[in-house]
């Protein structure tokens, strides 16, 4: 043993395979370990942007106000936050920062007037760009 | 597949010759395997993830939910009897209450009898100075161990006095002129004040002092002493309660104080250490009477020589009377019944009840009853044939005295658990039955019920009386029609089933307990002198509301949630949240009654769990 010992000491020939082997190994872990960050970062976006489920459960014309109001549900399986609400294709204010939790439910007032009897393309869009809305006639 | 296990055998292959090759790539090789593996977990969990996301759109895209109709409505289903029926005057014959929950073939048969109508007290008064402990009358109107309470006064007394206070002469003083001083002390005994001594010292002139006892409690005065003239001295003075005398508590904290007038030089009342907060004094420029109740008064540690000489109770009294309604018809029989006891043992007890043909409680005989009651609750009872009717006034009025006297020195309770008038009408049958109904309050919350509505379908065998209708009011505890839109009753024909409907859109709120419990009482008119069969085939309530019904279908292959019904117009937008399931396949109504439907063009819209909208416009 103790020879054994003796010879390893003396023998300097295996140092360089052994350092080259340790540095491979920490690039290749250094590289796996992005590659694996990235792909979680990319497929957490992906699951994110899939599980949004919004719906329109009412629009009101509303008199009193002047307004659009619009009575959205999220049905989907993350919460939701509304960035951007468009009238027929136009960006209009609204009620902001307007959240919904999963399985809650509110109204979202959009200051737009109005016309009664003319048909309004509302779409609303969430931060991660999913698009909810459709025609509806004012009354 | 084939194709994969191909490439995986071939890389397996590649790997494991190089692996012989050169072993230093092995650990290289682990370390893209593990890293290979954490990508597919990532992976895969999206592809999951991505799964159940297209397995909730598939079930929304299956989900198919249809409004068939909508309705206005204003009156709820029937709410019918769930026990059998209670009868307080007649007997029942045939059927059970099953037989009343429909309006068919079946019918529940009750018949008539010679009436023995119970009453129960709807008043009382205490006489001496007996006081109410706790309970109410309604407690009177069960033998059930719940009573009603009062506590006795002391009613006699011994000629031996005792006294409490301190009969110390103190060293130091206090002057009473305008100011009103004294100390707290407490007898041990029931008894009646005969007078309050104090250690004066008069300097200068003589003045003019009383005394008087306060009830610590509240401050109250008792009772104040004679005005005595005191001369200059330093003595105990004696100052005497005038009548009647006060009637002091056991264990009841009093406060002595004695008051001097104003002239040249002091009128001071000695005293010693006391307790905390015993010794008492307030300014109060002297009167012909003590100030009632004492103002505020100033607090020091003091035992005043002031104390209160007393007759000890030798015997404890407590009377009550009760007095109570009843029938002016004529009676056949009277039987009167009392359940009572008392928190001590050996009271001897007397029951009277007011004689108003001689104007006085008897002495003896019929409406007289004396025994010895303890702890135990006793059952006195009497049975009166003889002219029954002397013991009512012409308004059918009785009242009942009870009168418990015990020889001792503490007060005690006496505790009254049932009292009963009852009488047997002459020749007179009478049929009288109550049940509970319950409203479903999950479908009719109160919030939304208007009124109510109550349906009785009866034949009877005699036609010459009308039948009524009430209901128990929870507040005032009896059976009233108040606020029915019909309380003239119904008259029925012979031979073919009447239908006796009421309601009630006012006041109808102390008929309906917090629980949705009605308890509705059906009854003759008392006029029967032929004996009387009456069928009930069925007996309902309802509430009356401005609500709505949906019929629904669930046309789709999966169980649909609905979470929410909305009601629109052009004026408003309303949302009412909703819990109902519906399976597969299956129709179902929902009854609204917190919803109130416009009166024309609006739009109802259903909103599923999944996200799915059925709409049904109205116009």
């Amino acid at each position: 043993m103790k020879r054994k010992a003796w010879r390893f000491l003396e023998d300097k020939r295996a140092i360089t395979p052994v350092l080259s082997n340790v540095l491979l190994m920490v690039v290749a872990v250094g590289v796996m370990a992005i590659a694996t960050t990235a792909t979680y970062a990319i497929t957490t976006n992906l699951r994110e942007n899939m599980s949004e489920r919004v719906i329109v459960e009412d629009v009101w014309f509303n008199n009193s106000t002047g307004n659009i109001s619009v009575y959205l549900r999220n049905v989907g399986k993350i919460s939701i936050h509304v960035s951007s609400v468009y009238v027929n294709h136009t960006s209009q204010p609204f009620t902001n920062p307007f959240n919904l939790e999963i399985g809650k439910h509110g109204w979202l007032d959009i200051s737009c007037s109005w016309v009664s009897g003319s048909l309004y393309y509302v779409d609303v869009v969430t931060n991660r760009g999913t698009h909810v809305g459709g025609y509806y006639k004012a009354p | 597949m084939l194709m994969l296990s191909l490439i995986g055998g071939l890389m397996l292959e590649a790997i494991t010759r190089r692996l012989k090759h050169d072993k230093r790539g092995v650990s290289n090789v682990i370390v893209v395997m593990l890293s290979l593996v954490l990508i597919v977990i990532i992976v895969g969990n999206v592809v999951l993830w991505s799964y159940q996301m297209n397995q909730l759109d598939l079930e929304r895209m299956q989900e198919t939910i249809n409004i068939a109709n909508v309705a206005r409505i204003t009156r709820s289903s029937w709410f019918t009897v769930q026990n059998e029926f209670s009868v307080s005057a007649g007997s029942r014959l045939s059927g059970t209450y099953t037989d009343t929950k429909f309006i068919d073939d079946f019918h529940e048969t009750f018949r008539e009898e010679i009436a023995s109508i119970p009453y129960n007290p709807s008043n009382y008064t205490l006489h001496g100075s007996s006081t109410f402990i706790s309970g109410s009358l309604t407690d009177l109107q069960t033998d059930n161990g719940v009573y009603m309470q009062f506590r006795s006064y002391p009613s006699a007394f011994s000629s031996v006095t005792e006294t409490f206070g301190n009969t110390v002469a103190g060293a130091n003083s206090r002057n009473t002129e305008n100011t009103i001083v004294g100390s707290l002390f407490t007898p041990t005994k029931d008894g009646e004040a005969q007078s309050i001594t104090a250690y004066i010292r008069m300097t200068y002139s003589s003045k003019n002092m009383k005394c008087a006892i306060y009830l610590h409690s509240n401050l109250s005065l008792v009772a104040q002493t004679e005005e005595k003239t005191v001369p200059i001295s330093t003595t105990w003075i004696t100052f005497n309660f005038l009548t009647p005398k006060p009637i002091l508590k056991a264990n009841t904290e009093y406060l002595l104080v004695a008051w001097s007038s104003s002239g040249n030089g002091n009128a001071y009342l000695y005293y010693n250490s006391g307790t905390t907060d015993q010794g008492h004094y307030v300014s109060s420029a002297y009167g012909p009477n003590f100030p009632n109740p004492m103002p505020n008064p100033t607090h020091e540690a003091r035992a005043y020589s002031i104390f209160c000489t007393f007759k000890p109770a030798t015997e404890e009294t407590v009377e009550v009377e009760f007095t109570g309604t009843s029938s002016t018809e004529s009676w056949t029989n009277l039987t009167w019944t009392v359940d009572s006891c008392f928190t001590a043992d050996g009271v001897s007890t007397t029951f009277q009840l007011y004689n108003y043909q001689t104007e006085e409680y008897p002495a003896s005989g019929d409406g007289y009853i004396t025994a010895t009651i303890g702890t135990i609750d006793a059952n006195v009872t009497q049975s009166i044939a003889s002219d029954p009717a002397r013991f009512r006034d012409a308004n059918g009025n009785w009242k009942l005295k009870i009168t418990g006297t015990n020889a001792v020195e503490t007060p005690f309770d006496f505790k009254v658990d049932l009292i009963e008038f009852t009488v047997i009408l002459f020749n007179i049958y009478r049929l009288n039955v109550n049940n509970n109904l319950v409203i479903d309050l999950s479908t009719y919350p109160l919030d939304y019920v208007h009124g109510i509505e109550i349906l009785i379908r009866f034949n009877t065998t005699v036609d010459t009386e009308k039948w009524f209708l009430k209901t128990y009011n929870w507040s005032a505890s009896t059976f009233s029609d108040n606020g029915f839109n019909n309380t003239a009753g119904n008259q029925p024909t012979l031979n073919e089933w009447n239908d006796y409907a009421i309601n009630v859109t006012d006041n109808w709120r102390s008929y309906v307990k917090d629980d949705g419990t009605l308890l509705v009482e059906f009854a003759d008119e008392g006029l029967n002198t032929t004996q009387a069969i009456a069928e009930i085939d069925f007996l309902g309530v309802r509430a009356i509301i401005d609500g709505t019904r949906l019929d629904l279908k669930n046309s789709g292959p999966l169980t649909t949630h609905i979470i929410a019904i909305w009601i629109t117009n052009s004026t408003n937008h309303q949302r009412h949240n909703v819990n109902l399931y519906i399976n597969s396949g299956e129709e179902k109504t929902y009854i609204g009654a917190d919803i109130t439907l416009p009166k024309e063009n609006f739009i109802v819209k259903v909103v599923t769990e999944r996200g799915n909208i059925a709409i049904f416009p109205v116009s």
